[in-house]
Parts: structure tokens; C-alpha cells; sequence
């Protein structure tokens, strides 16, 4: 680190570039999201479209309006609202676990979301049914973690909580391979796999209402507790001596974590590396005060998830999904931080 | 005000490592806790805080008890309920939440890197906390306390330092700067000065007797006798979780003694400016 960062001005300044940056990469994803496609649609066409849409007024051909309020609008808003909430969920959990390794799943919601999911296909359930049982699926897993975590009296109650996770986790990976065994090879088990890659293909405007409403409680609950997650960062007793009711806090931010996460695999399938990679980015660019990597998480990963779903749609004739590509775009960039630590802790 | 604890049996778990330990801390004044390694030391710190409930016996904080409490509230903290209190200024500490707690104690542990690279400011910062409402920003006042802390300390120029990148004495007066911000009666040191240089030490002891001098009423843990010496008014010798003495500083450093609470043969160097004890 050069002298010049520690100059108090500097940094101030380096913040605000890097929440810029943060903000930019969020409207660039939406712009791009919202215009490439099999239907290309011109920025201006787009600026046309969103000012009628919004004044009421008539502008732009209105098979670009279509395009855009009606195929790409659901599937873009699904798209932030995902991936904000997976990085903002990641960022949360990294500091209550102090870990930089953890991503919002560490406690069993991905694999619990899978399970319902899988039931939900196999018992041929419709797409909204599906959606209702990995819902439930994810919510029921962190529970279950918890109490478990809770049964078992240490000094370390964050330890036990990340080990009964990959435990239960695990169990319940064995449950999705299981129903997998069982499915039909010829209907049931492309979707099941299809499903557990995620996907917002399958996203209609009536999933945004159900998805919306879980991740707007749990995002904001994070982001109204971001200044106490310092204190929390700094472990169980630190943080009680500080005076943070640290019980009461970490099951907030669980509660919260699990909410946003569970909802969006229900909605859009398991979509890793997002909680994992996003805060890390996050950090790099406004320091690690999760009074401010926080809410630039979120922006980041909105905008990251935009991105990664407009290659989805547009590299290949058929859709790729999304768990493969956020993989390919993870670990180069994951790589890429740890090969400078510096950068990715900061 | 006093931070008090009586008859107390301190332990992790359901393991008893120490009993009927009697201690009392009062504003203004330093004192130490000296003793062999696995003594209770650290567990006794911690009961005093209420990080460690003890099995037995009272901690009372300005007369409330920190034991008196729903089992739904003990299992708040690490470890089973036991019995007993820890009272300051007559209330007892367990009475109270986190939050009331650490406007009364600030705990300052043995120095850490922590796993995230925060500023120096935000860690100082961090010891407003429960001066904060739950969901609220730092507001001026708390980046007035956190400012007057670090300037209480003569580290302001360290705020927009990453606190991983700072030396072991700074960081040490960096977690000494916290507390301050904490703006609470009573600081209570984990080995103040483990793992520092000796212009390091020097600099902590002399920062840790302004904090008595200025009217808290501190207490810490220490392997170094002359530590206790340079500091502390009265002394707690620990050994084998008993406090087998207690007393002004002058009365328990002896040969004597210090020899049978180590278990070694100890040298007393004397000199017109002090007194100074080396292991034999």
C-alpha cells in the first residue's frame, strides 16, 4: 500500500470512485441486459421506450416496448434482485462467519431449496408449486441447522453452526441424488438438472411479486444492520463486550440471509460463486466497513448477474445455465483476487 | 461504584477451575492479576466481564448482579448456567444487557489481526457501539468520542491506517483507544503487553496508569511481576484457579511469595530507583 491511500482525504475520495464504479457497473448491466438480445435494441430505442413507459407518452417502435417491458423487463428485474441479494446475503455472511470462503448457502438453504425443488418435479408439481416447496426447502434446511447448531453448547456457537451446515448440506445432497435415482431419465430428470444449474428463463412477471417480496425484507434487514457487522466480524466475545447483543443479531442476519437466498433459488434454481465472489469485489472497491461494502455489493451484484444472464441468453443458440457460466466468470475472478490478497480483503 | 465479585468458582464449561475467589475493583484504581500460566487469570477476567458466567459465588456492578437472569438470557452467553454474581457498583452485571454492560466494562483482549482489514477509525469506532441504536449509523458524537480517543492516545495520525498493516504496539493502542471510546468505568486487560517490544511495553503501562489516574478503575492480567510492579496499586497472585493472596503491591511482591506462586526460585534486584525481579 502506498503512503498516498492512508491520506484520509484519499481515501474518502477512493470510496466514492469505487461506489461510482459500483453504481456504473449496475446501469451498464441493465442497459446491456435490456438491449442485446435476439431482438438487438438500440440504447435510443431503449431510451424511447423506458420515457413512454414512464410518461406515458407514445415513443420508439412498439415492438421494441414489447421487447423490453414485456420479454426482457421480468427476467432483468429477476435478474438484480437475485444477484443483489446473493452478494448482499454473501457480504453478511462473510463477516458474521469471518470467513472469506462462505457464500450465503454455507448453511444448507441451497441444498434444502434443491431438494424441495426436486420433490417438486418428481411429484410433478407445477412451476409455481416447485417454487413454493424449494422455498420452504431452503428455509426448513437453515432452520434445522440452527437448531441443531443450538443443541450443541461451545464456546465457538459460529463454529458449530458452519459444521452442522455442510453436514446437514451434505445430507440433503444425498436426498437431491437420491430423487434424482428414482426420476423418470426422460422427462423429469433434464429439468431436475436443468433446474440445479439455475436458470431465469423460466422467470414470468408473476414470480416477481413472491420473489420480491422475501428479498426486499431480508436486503433491507441487512442493510439496516450493516454498521453492527463490524463489531460482529470480530467474533462472539469481542462482540459482547462491545455491548452487541450478538444471539439476537446473528439470528437476524441468518434469518435475513435465508430469506433472500432461499427465494431466489426457489425462483431461479442454485446460482453459485455470485455470494462468494461479489463481496470480495465489493471490498476491492470501497474498503471493508460493511457500512459500505454492503450496499456496493448489492450493486455490484445486480449488475454482475445481469451480465452473466445476457451471455446466458446470447453466446449459444440454446440457453446456457447459469450455475455454469457464473462458475466460469467466478474463478478467474476469484483467482485473480487471491493471486492479490490485498485487494480482494480490503 | 464498584465491580465486585464474591465466593466466585470460574470455569469453562462444566469444568470448575477455580473457586472462592474474592475480588473487588474500585474507580481510579489499577490492578493486576498475577500469576503462572493456567491459574484462572483469563477466566477470572472474563467472569468479571460476563463473557464466562461463574459457577458459584455473586459479580455485582454498581450492586446489580450479573447473574440474575432468565435461563433464556444465560444461555445468551457461551457456556451452561452456573451460580453465582458479579456486581458492579452494587448492580449485578448480568442484570443488564450487552449494551448497558459495555457502557459500565470495556474489555480490551490480547491483540488480534481479525480476519477483515478495517481502518483504525472503524475499529476504534467500533467501541460506540452500545452507545448506538441498534440500526443507527455512527452519529457526530460517536466520531467526536472516537476522534477525542485517538487523540487521548497521541495515534490520530494512525486513523486511516489498516489496522492489519500497524505494528503490535500501536494495535495494542489502538484496542486501548477503543475501550476509551467505549467511555465506560471500568477497563479490564487481557495481557496488555503480551508479544510487544520493551519500548512497546513501556509505552502501554504508561497509557494503561493514566487510564487510573484518570479516574477508571482498570484490571489486567500479567506473567511479568515488575508489569504489576510499574502499575498496578494492589495485586490478585493466582495460582491453580485460587487467589492465594491479595493485597497493595508493595506486601505480595516478595521473594517469598512470588516463589511460592511460581513454583521457581526468583532474584530480587534492588536499586536506589526501584525494585526488579528476574527469574533465578
Amino acid at each position: 500500500m502506498t503512503k498516498k491511500a492512508e491520506i484520509p482525504g484519499v481515501r474518502a475520495e477512493r470510496t466514492r470512485a469505487g461506489f461510482a464504479i459500483a453504481c456504473l457497473v449496475l446501469f451498464a448491466g441493465l442497459a446491456v441486459a435490456l438491449c442485446v438480445g435476439r431482438y438487438p435494441v438500440s440504447p435510443g430505442d431503449l431510451l424511447d421506450a423506458l420515457t413512454a413507459r414512464f410518461t406515458g407518452g407514445a415513443g420508439g417502435s412498439p415492438a421494441a416496448q414489447t421487447v423490453i417491458l414485456s420479454v426482457r423487463g421480468p427476467r432483468v428485474l429477476a435478474g438484480v434482485l437475485v444477484g443483489a441479494a446473493l452478494a448482499v446475503a454473501g457480504t453478511a455472511f462473510q463477516g458474521l462467519f469471518r470467513n472469506p470462503l462462505v457464500s450465503p448457502d454455507i448453511l444448507g438453504a441451497s441444498s434444502g431449496a434443491a431438494l424441495g425443488a426436486v420433490l417438486g418435479i418428481y411429484f410433478s408439481f407445477n412451476l409455481f408449486g416447485i417454487e413454493i416447496l424449494a422455498f420452504a426447502g431452503g428455509l426448513a434446511a437453515v432452520v434445522a441447522v440452527y437448531l441443531v447448531g443450538s443443541a450443541i453448547r461451545t464456546r465457538d456457537p459460529v463454529l458449530v453452526l458452519v459444521l452442522a451446515g455442510v453436514v446437514v448440506g451434505s445430507l440433503l445432497g444425498a436426498g437431491v441424488g437420491l430423487v434424482k435415482y428414482l426420476a423418470d431419465p426422460y422427462n423429469q430428470l433434464p429439468a431436475m438438472t436443468f433446474w440445479l444449474l439455475g436458470s431465469l428463463a423460466a422467470v414470468t412477471p408473476d414470480d416477481l411479486a413472491p420473489l420480491f417480496g422475501p428479498v426486499a425484507i431480508g436486503t433491507v434487514g441487512l442493510f439496516a444492520l450493516r454498521h453492527r457487522m463490524n463489531a460482529m466480524s470480530l467474533g462472539e466475545e469481542e462482540a459482547i463486550a462491545l455491548g452487541v447483543p450478538t444471539r439476537m443479531l446473528r439470528i437476524a442476519i441468518i434469518a435475513a440471509a435465508t430469506l433472500v437466498t432461499s427465494a431466489s433459488v426457489a425462483v431461479a434454481g442454485v446460482i453459485g460463486w455470485i455470494g462468494l465472489v461479489v463481496p470480495h469485489l465489493s471490498r476491492a472497491l470501497v474498503g471493508p466497513d460493511f457500512a459500505r461494502t454492503v450496499p456496493a455489493a448489492g450493486l455490484v451484484g445486480g449488475g454482475l448477474m445481469l451480465f452473466i444472464d445476457t451471455l446466458a441468453r446470447t453466446a449459444a443458440p440454446i440457453e446456457i445455465p447459469l450455475g455454469i457460466l457464473t462458475a466460469a466468470v467466478g474463478t478467474p475472478i476469484f483467482i485473480w483476487l487471491l493471486a492479490d490478497i490485498e485487494r480482494g480483503w480490503s | 461504584m464498584t465491580l465486585e465479585g464474591r465466593r466466585l468458582a470460574i470455569g469453562h464449561g462444566r469444568r470448575v477451575i477455580g473457586r472462592d475467589i474474592d475480588i473487588v475493583l474500585h474507580p481510579g484504581e489499577a490492578v493486576a492479576l498475577l500469576g503462572p500460566n493456567g491459574g484462572g487469570k483469563t477466566t477470572l477476567l472474563k467472569t468479571l466481564i460476563g463473557l464466562i458466567p461463574p459457577h458459584a459465588g455473586e459479580v455485582e456492578i454498581g450492586g446489580r448482579k450479573l447473574m440474575q437472569l432468565s435461563a433464556r438470557e444465560r444461555a445468551r452467553l457461551l457456556i451452561p448456567p452456573h451460580a453465582g454474581e458479579v456486581e458492579i457498583g452494587g448492580r449485578k452485571l448480568m442484570q443488564l444487557s450487552a449494551r448497558e454492560r459495555a457502557r459500565l466494562v470495556a474489555y480490551v483482549p490480547q491483540i488480534h489481526i481479525g480476519t477483515f482489514a478495517f481502518s483504525v477509525e472503524t475499529v476504534v469506532l467500533m467501541g460506540r457501539t452500545a452507545h448506538m441504536p441498534l440500526f443507527a449509523k455512527p452519529s457526530p458524537r460517536d466520531r467526536e468520542a472516537t476522534r477525542a480517543a485517538l487523540e487521548r492516545l497521541g495515534i490520530e495520525a494512525l486513523a486511516a491506517r489498516r489496522y492489519t498493516e500497524i505494528s503490535g504496539g500501536e494495535r495494542q493502542l489502538v484496542l486501548l483507544a477503543r475501550a476509551l471510546a467505549q467511555q465506560p468505568r471500568f477497563v479490564v486487560l487481557d495481557e496488555p503487553t503480551a508479544n510487544l517490544d520493551f519500548g512497546n511495553q513501556g509505552r502501554v503501562t504508561g497509557e494503561i496508569r493514566a487510564l487510573a489516574q484518570a479516574g477508571l478503575g482498570v484490571l489486567f492480567t500479567t506473567h511479568d511481576p515488575n508489569q504489576a510492579l510499574r502499575i498496578a496499586a494492589r495485586v490478585y497472585l493466582m495460582r491453580h484457579g485460587h487467589c492465594v493472596a491479595h493485597g497493595p503491591v508493595q506486601d505480595m511482591l516478595t521473594r517469598e511469595r512470588l516463589e511460592a506462586v511460581y513454583d521457581a526460585p526468583i532474584r530480587v534486584l534492588s536499586a536506589a530507583s526501584g525494585t526488579a525481579f528476574l527469574p533465578a
